[in-house]
C-alpha cells in the first residue's frame, strides 16, 4: 500500500480507531496484523519473506543467550539469512552480469541464469533493522526477546516499513513493549507533520521529478539542461524521501510511537561530514555503528581510518542499489569526507566558517552533494561518462535558455524546501526573528487555541496547495526501489 | 489564558496524566476538531480565488463523468474541411505508434497511381477515446469516403477506454470532441463508478480545485519567462520550443520511452473489456457510413532478435479481438512476429526509427489494400480471407 492513496488514509483511520480501544497486548497483535496487511497489499508473498527474516532473528537471538558458546554461529545464521535474502533479490543479477562480463573479457562465454524476481519493497530497510537486533544481542547490549508478537511488530511496524527510518531495537522494540498513552497534542502535531509530508511528496517532489525525468530521458542534453536536471533531482530525492519519513513519523505518533528524525535539513550542512549527520540519519548511524566502528572507526591511524570511511561509504552506496553508479556515488561521498577532513586539519580551518563565510561554506557543501546526485541518478555508465565531460561551450543559446528555465522552474517548485531550510538555518544560527517567532510559539503552549488555529490554517493551506498543485504525474517514492 | 492552561497540564511524556476536569478534558478534542475543521474549510478559499481570478467558471465539458470545470481547447474544424476537399484514399488514425511508423507522403508515392492522398488524424500520446472521436467527429463528419481507414494500436489499447484519457493526456481530446459526447461519457462512467472516484470528484467539485489548477499551475510554470518578456504569447511560444527540445525524437534509447501500452494492470480479457470500450461505437459508425476500417496491431519492441514475449492471456485476447473484428466486417493486421520487424528498426521503446522502411514493409504486407481501385474488390476479399 502506498502512502499517497485514499486506501492508506482509510486504512490508518480504521486501524487507529480500533487500536485505542484495545489493551496493550491486543494493540500489538492488532498492529502486527495491520502491518502485514499493509505490506502484503499488492504482493502477499512479500509477507512470507518478512516472516522468514523475523523467525530466524527471533530464534537466533534467543539461542545466543541460551547457548553462549555457539553464539557466533547463531549470529552468522542471522546474517546469512538476512543478507542472503538481500543477495538473491537485490544483488544476484548484478553479480552474475558482472561475472559474465569479466569472463567474457578473457574469452570465456557463459550464460548463467538471470532471475526474473520482483524486488520486495523495503527489504533493505527491514533486514537491516532486524539485523541490528541480533547484533545488539550478540554484543550484549540488550537481552533477547521472548515475546514473538512484540518482536514481529518491531520488524513489521507499518508506518516506517517500506522506506524507514531504520529503527534500532533499543529504541523501537522498547516502545513496542511499553504501554502507550494517547496524547492528543502530539496527535495534532502529527497531523501537521503528515500534511507537510504529503505536500513535499505531491507538490514538490513529483513536480521537480517531472523535470529531472525529462532531462534524464534526453539523449543529448546541453550542459545547462543536464545540471538543471541534476538540481531538480537533488530537490526531488530530498523532498520525496524526507516526505516519506515525515508521514511515517506522523502516522506512528497516532499509535503512540516516536520514530527518530531521519532528515535534519541536509541542504544547510556546512561540511560533507555534517551532511551525513543530517541525511538519512538512521542509515548513516546504522553504518557507523555496525560497519565503521567494528572496522576500527577512528581509534586507528589516520590512513586506516580513511580507508574505513571509504569502505563504509562504498558499502552504503551499494546498499542503495545493485549498480556501479551507486558504488561510485558512495565512493564520491567517502572521498569528499576524507578530503575535506584532511584539508581542514592541514589548514587548521574551523569546523564552521565565521560570519558571511558560513554561507559560502554551505553553498560549497551543498553544491558538492548535488554533483553527487548525478552519480546517483545516472545508472548508465556510457551516459555518465558523457555527462562528466559536457561543456557549456557546446550549448546553443536556446539550450542555455532552456537550461536556465528548467533550473528556475525546479527552484520555484522547491521554494517551500528552501524556506523551511532557511528557517532551520536561522534557528541554528540564532537569528533574532526566528528566535522571537519560536519563543512566541512555545509560549502559546501545546493546548492553546491560538496555536491550534495556526496549525489548522497551516494544515488547511497545505491541503489546498496539494489539491491544486499536486503533479498530475504521480511518481513512486524513490526509496521504494531500495 | 493559553499559558495558564499549559502550566496546569502534565508533561506529554508523563506516563499517567492527572485526571483532568470535564472542560479541560473536552478541550484537547475540540482543538483536534479545530484542526480537522481547518483542513476541510481552508480549501474552500479556492472558490473565492477562482471567482476573483477567472470570474465565472467554464461549463462542465463533454465528459461530465470524468471532468471538472476547466477551459477547453477549440475543436479542430479545419481537419473536416481538409478531409472533405482532399478526399483521401487512405486515412490513418493513431498516436506515435503510427506517427513514427507511417510516412504518408512516401506511402502516397507507393500507391497505385503514385499520387493518391494519405491523410493522418494523428496526435501523440493519445488513446482509443481520441481515435474514436477523430473517427466520428472528423472523418465521418467530413463525409469523405477513403478506401480504407487504418487505426493503429498496441496490444490491449483498443478496449482500454481510460488509456490516456486523464490529466494532461485528456486535454488532447478537446481538438476532436464536440460540446457533448454522451456515448463516450457513458463508457467513462462505467469505468468511474467506484467509491474512490466518486470521492475524488466530490472533493474536486466542492473545492473547485481543477479550475484553480488550470490558472495557478501555468502561472507558476511561466512566471519566469513572463518576467523576462511580458509580451503576450511569449511564454507559450517558449514552452513550445522547450517541447521541441524534449520531443520524442530526442529520447534516449535506454529510457524505455513510451513503454506504457495500457493503463490497466489486470490480465487481458477481450470479452470482459469489449462492452466498456469504444470498439462497438467505431464499428457501428463504420457500418452506418460505409467506411472500411483496418485495425493494425503494431509489434512492440523485440527482445534481441526475437519478437516480444506474449502472455497466453494476451495471445487469447488478440485472437478474440481478431475474430470479433472480422465478424463485424473490419480488417485486422498484426505486425507481431513479422520477420522484417527486427530490433534495428526500433528507436526508443516501441517507437520506430525508420518510417520509410516501415512504410514499405507495411505497403508490401497489405498490398491488396493499395492496389488500383478496379482491383480493390478482389484484393479486399484476399485480405479478409487471411
Amino acid at each position: 500500500m502506498i502512502f499517497h492513496s485514499l486506501d492508506f488514509l482509510v486504512f490508518v483511520a480504521v486501524v487507529v480507531s480500533i487500536y485505542w480501544r484495545l489493551s496493550h497486548r491486543w494493540q500489538n497483535i492488532w498492529l502486527l496484523g495491520a502491518s502485514y496487511v499493509f505490506y502484503g497489499w499488492v504482493h502477499p508473498w512479500f509477507v512470507i519473506l518478512m516472516l522468514v527474516s523475523t523467525t530466524v532473528d527471533y530464534w537466533a537471538a534467543q539461542r545466543m543467550e541460551d547457548d553462549p558458546a555457539r553464539k557466533k554461529g547463531y549470529l552468522y545464521a542471522s546474517l546469512g539469512v538476512n543478507l542472503g535474502m538481500l543477495g538473491v533479490f537485490k544483488y544476484y543479477n548484478f553479480f552474475i552480469e558482472n561475472v559474465r562480463e569479466v569472463l567474457a573479457s578473457v574469452g570465456l562465454t557463459v550464460s548463467p541464469p538471470i532471475l526474473e524476481l520482483v524486488l520486495p519493497a523495503g527489504i533493505s530497510f527491514y533486514t537491516f533493522q532486524a539485523l541490528s537486533y541480533t547484533v545488539e544481542v550478540y554484543w550484549g547490549h540488550m537481552k533477547a526477546r521472548r515475546n514473538a508478537v512484540d518482536f514481529a511488530l518491531f520488524v513489521a511496524f507499518f508506518p516506517h516499513l517500506v522506506a524507514g527510518p531504520i529503527m534500532r531495537a533499543t529504541n523501537l522494540l522498547v516502545q513496542v513493549e511499553r504501554p502507550r498513552a494517547w496524547n492528543i497534542d502530539r496527535a495534532r502535531d502529527a497531523v501537521l507533520l503528515i500534511a507537510w509530508g504529503f505536500f513535499k511528496k505531491l507538490v514538490v517532489a513529483d513536480n521537480v521529478g517531472v523535470i529531472a525525468n525529462r532531462v534524464f530521458s534526453h539523449q543529448d542534453p546541453s550542459f545547462e539542461m543536464l545540471w538543471a536536471g541534476v538540481f531538480a533531482f537533488g530537490l526531488q530525492i530530498y523532498a520525496d524521501f524526507s516526505a516519506y519519513s515525515d508521514i511515517a513519523r506522523g502516522t506512528a505518533r497516532w499509535f503512540g510511537f516516536e520514530l527518530i528524525l531521519n532528515f535534519n535539513h541536509p541542504y544547510i550542512a556546512h561540511s560533507p561530514t555534517d551532511f551525513w549527520h543530517r541525511w538519512h540519519i538512521s542509515l548513516s548511524t546504522w553504518f557507523r555503528d555496525f560497519v565503521y566502528i567494528p572496522l576500527g572507526g577512528s581509534r586507528v591511524g589516520a590512513f586506516q581510518r580513511d580507508a574505513n570511511l571509504l569502505a563504509t561509504f562504498l558499502i552504503s552506496g551499494l546498499w542503495h542499489g545493485a549498480s556501479w553508479n551507486y558504488v561510485l556515488w558512495g565512493l564520491y561521498h567517502g572521498t569528499l569526507v576524507v578530503v575535506t577532513r584532511t584539508v581542514g586539519t592541514l589548514l587548521r580551518l574551523p569546523a564552521k566558517w565565521p560570519g558571511p563565510l558560513a554561507i559560502v561554506q554551505i553553498v560549497l557543501t551543498v553544491s558538492a552533494a548535488f554533483v553527487g546526485w548525478l552519480f546517483f541518478r545516472e545508472t548508465n555508465p556510457d551516459f555518465l561518462r558523457r555527462w562528466l565531460v559536457l561543456s557549456p561551450a557546446e550549448s546553443t543559446l536556446m539550450e542555455r535558455q532552456v537550461g536556465v528555465y528548467l533550473f528556475v522552474l525546479a527552484a520555484t517548485w522547491g521554494a517551500p524546501l528552501f524556506l523551511d531550510d532557511l528557517w532551520a538555518l536561522g534557528r541554528e544560527r540564532g537569528w533574532r526573528l526566528v528566535r522571537w517567532a519560536e519563543s512566541r510559539w512555545e509560549a502559546m503552549g501545546p493546548a492553546s487555541v491560538s496555536r491550534a488555529l495556526l496549525q489548522a490554517t497551516a494544515a488547511g493551506a497545505m491541503v489546498t496547495l496539494i489539491l491544486v498543485l499536486r503533479s498530475r504525474v504521480s511518481l513512486d517514492f524513490i526509496y521504494f526501489q531500495f | 489564558m493559553s499559558s495558564a492552561s499549559t502550566a496546569a497540564r502534565p508533561s506529554p511524556d508523563a506516563s499517567r496524566p492527572a485526571e483532568p476536569s470535564g472542560s479541560s478534558r473536552a478541550r484537547p478534542w475540540l482543538l483536534l476538531l479545530l484542526l480537522g475543521f481547518g483542513i476541510l474549510v481552508v480549501p474552500l478559499s479556492l472558490r473565492l480565488l477562482n471567482h476573483a481570478v477567472v470570474g465565472d467558471l467554464p461549463p462542465i465539458g463533454y465528459l461530465p463523468s470524468l471532468e471538472i470545470r476547466r477551459p477547453h481547447q477549440p475543436f479542430r474544424a479545419e481537419t473536416i474541411d481538409e478531409l472533405r476537399t482532399g478526399n483521401p484514399a487512405w486515412v490513418f488514425i493513431g498516436d506515435s505508434m503510427m506517427g513514427t511508423r507511417i510516412d504518408p507522403e512516401h506511402l502516397g508515392r507507393l500507391s497505385s497511381t503514385g499520387d493518391e492522398l494519405v491523410s493522418f488524424l494523428y496526435h501523440a500520446a493519445t488513446g482509443p477515446a481520441w481515435w474514436y472521436l477523430a473517427f466520428k467527429n472528423q472523418l465521418v463528419a467530413s463525409g469523405a469516403k477513403p478506401r480504407v481507414t487504418f487505426i493503429f494500436f498496441r496490444d490491449t489499447n483498443l478496449t482500454d477506454t481510460m488509456f490516456r484519457l486523464e490529466g494532461q493526456y485528456g486535454r488532447a481530446l478537446d481538438e476532436v470532441a464536440t460540446a457533448s459526447e454522451p456515448e463516450l461519457d457513458r463508457l467513462v462512467a462505467e469505468h468511474r463508478k467506484g467509491d474512490w472516484h466518486r470521492t475524488h470528484r466530490v472533493i474536486a467539485n466542492t473545492y473547485q480545485s481543477d479550475p484553480a489548477t488550470s490558472w495557478m499551475e501555468p502561472a507558476i510554470r511561466r512566471w519566469w519567462v513572463r518576467w523576462q518578456d511580458p509580451a503576450p504569447g511569449t511564454a507559450e511560444a517558449f514552452e513550445w520550443n522547450v517541447d521541441q527540445i524534449f520531443s520524442v525524437d530526442t529520447l534516449r534509447y535506454d529510457v524505455g520511452a513510451d513503454f506504457a501500452a495500457s493503463d490497466t494492470t489486470d490480465s487481458p480479457d477481450f470479452h470482459r473489456d469489449l462492452p466498456t470500450s469504444v470498439l462497438p461505437l467505431i464499428m457501428d459508425l463504420s457500418r452506418d457510413h460505409g467506411l472500411r476500417v483496418c485495425f493494425v496491431r503494431v509489434q512492440r519492441r523485440p527482445v534481441g532478435n526475437r519478437p516480444p514475449e506474449q502472455s497466453p492471456e494476451l495471445v487469447r485476447y488478440v485472437a478474440d479481438l481478431k475474430a470479433w473484428l472480422e465478424q463485424q466486417g473490419a480488417l485486422f493486421h498484426d505486425d507481431t512476429g513479422d520477420p522484417e520487424m527486427t530490433l534495428d528498426l526500433y528507436r526508443d521503446g516501441d517507437h520506430v526509427n525508420d518510417r520509410r522502411r516501415y512504410t514499405e514493409i507495411f505497403r508490401k504486407r497489405l498490398d491488396p489494400l493499395f492496389r488500383p481501385l478496379d482491383q480493390a474488390r478482389d484484393a479486399l476479399s484476399v485480405v479478409e480471407g487471411r
